[in-house]
């Protein structure tokens, strides 16, 4: 039995209401006559402001919205981390491996590679003695060449609030340029 | 198949795009309103961006994006994070007659692990493809995978599926 056909056959059944559908279709169809008037009256604001030196005219056509500043950042260089990710939840089965990793990256004769991509979220499996050990680590954490074996996990890490970014790489497919050794 | 218009529509745009766009939002909230509000945004931005497109798949692939951008920034905003528990909220529910099996399995993935599963084998996009539109290293999102793979295999372990 294949998984992607009973994924297809589940998504299938996924699908917005009719109803919502034609309340969406009325609100694009009004947005687009909205945008049409501003288009009018906003060509003719700038005819008639043409001759103003002062007036400037910035238009904003970006979809992606600009990520928040990340909190205190520790560990890993700062100019290896690009963009800090929220908290985000860990079902229960991943819990396990959670544990078996906070005690793999606090127990001081592991070797832990990663790359600065995204963090750890260690809530309770580390106590308070533990956390600044690993934060330590981190603060320490340098560039390397080496190769790790196997395949990454992505985990975040907080310590009294502030945030580290990185993936843990206990087997990895590919090493990235920016690797680093905790 | 005639002549591509890059400009089409309200009505026919969310004939062609507006399943994806739901199911790529309701893939990572599990919830109806939500992945509605979503795929809301999704298309009064295309209202928005005036934008013209070379053709179909231009228009898919910009729509998909701004799919991933705005489930993202859904799933990052304070109201999101600070709601109650969906158990809580029985009106989202959504209703699955079939398949329920595969569905309580992927819903039990961790939230980034849905998106990459949904994009690999509904979407039927590549390791490379699903890194280029989330903005994801290929590493990380081979990850996800295996690690949603592991994970939906010792769930549905007794019907034995092909992952």
């Amino acid at each position: 039995m294949s998984f992607k056909d009973e994924y297809d056959k589940f998504q299938r059944q996924i699908a917005p209401d009719k109803e919502f559908l034609e309340r969406l279709a009325e609100k694009m169809d009004a947005e687009k006559q909205v945008k049409k008037k501003r288009i009018k009256i906003g060509a003719g604001i700038v005819s008639a402001a043409a001759v103003c030196a002062a007036a400037s005219l910035i238009i904003v056509a970006n979809t992606e919205k600009t990520p928040e500043p990340p909190p205190d950042i520790i560990g890993v260089g700062a100019d290896k981390i690009e963009y800090v990710e929220g908290l985000f939840p860990y079902g229960s089965s991943a819990s396990g491996d959670i544990a078996e990793l906070a005690e793999m990256l606090a127990d001081s004769e592991t070797t832990v590679y990663g790359s600065p991509n995204t963090m750890f979220n260690f809530d309770d499996k580390l106590d308070e003695t533990e956390k600044n050990a690993l934060a330590e680590k981190l603060r320490n954490a340098v560039p390397t060449d080496e190769e790790p074996n196997g395949d990454a996990m992505n985990y975040m890490a907080t310590n009294d609030g502030k945030v580290v970014k990185f993936s843990v790489t206990v087997d990895i497919l590919s090493i990235s340029e920016n690797n680093f050794k905790v | 198949m005639g002549e591509f218009q890059s400009d089409i529509s309200a009505k026919r745009l969310l004939e062609l795009y507006s399943d994806m766009i739901y199911r790529i939002a309701f893939a990572r909230t599990q919830n109806k309103a939500d992945a509605e509000d979503i795929t809301q945004n999704v298309f009064l931005k295309y209202i928005d961006s005036n934008k013209r497109f070379n053709d179909e798949e231009h228009r898919k692939a910009w729509l998909l994006r701004v799919a991933v951008n705005c489930t993202n920034d859904f799933v990052k905003s304070a109201h999101y994070r600070n709601r109650a528990p969906i158990e809580d909220v029985p009106d989202a529910e959504v209703h699955i007659e079939e398949n329920s099996e595969i569905y309580y399995a992927v819903q039990s993935l961790p939230e980034k692990y849905r998106l990459a599963v949904h994009l690999f084998y509904y979407e039927d996009m590549s390791v490379a493809e699903i890194s280029a539109l989330t903005k994801i290293k290929e590493t990380t999102v081979k990850s996800q995978l295996s690690r949603a793979r592991d994970m939906l295999r010792k769930i549905l372990k007794e019907a034995q599926y092909e992952l």
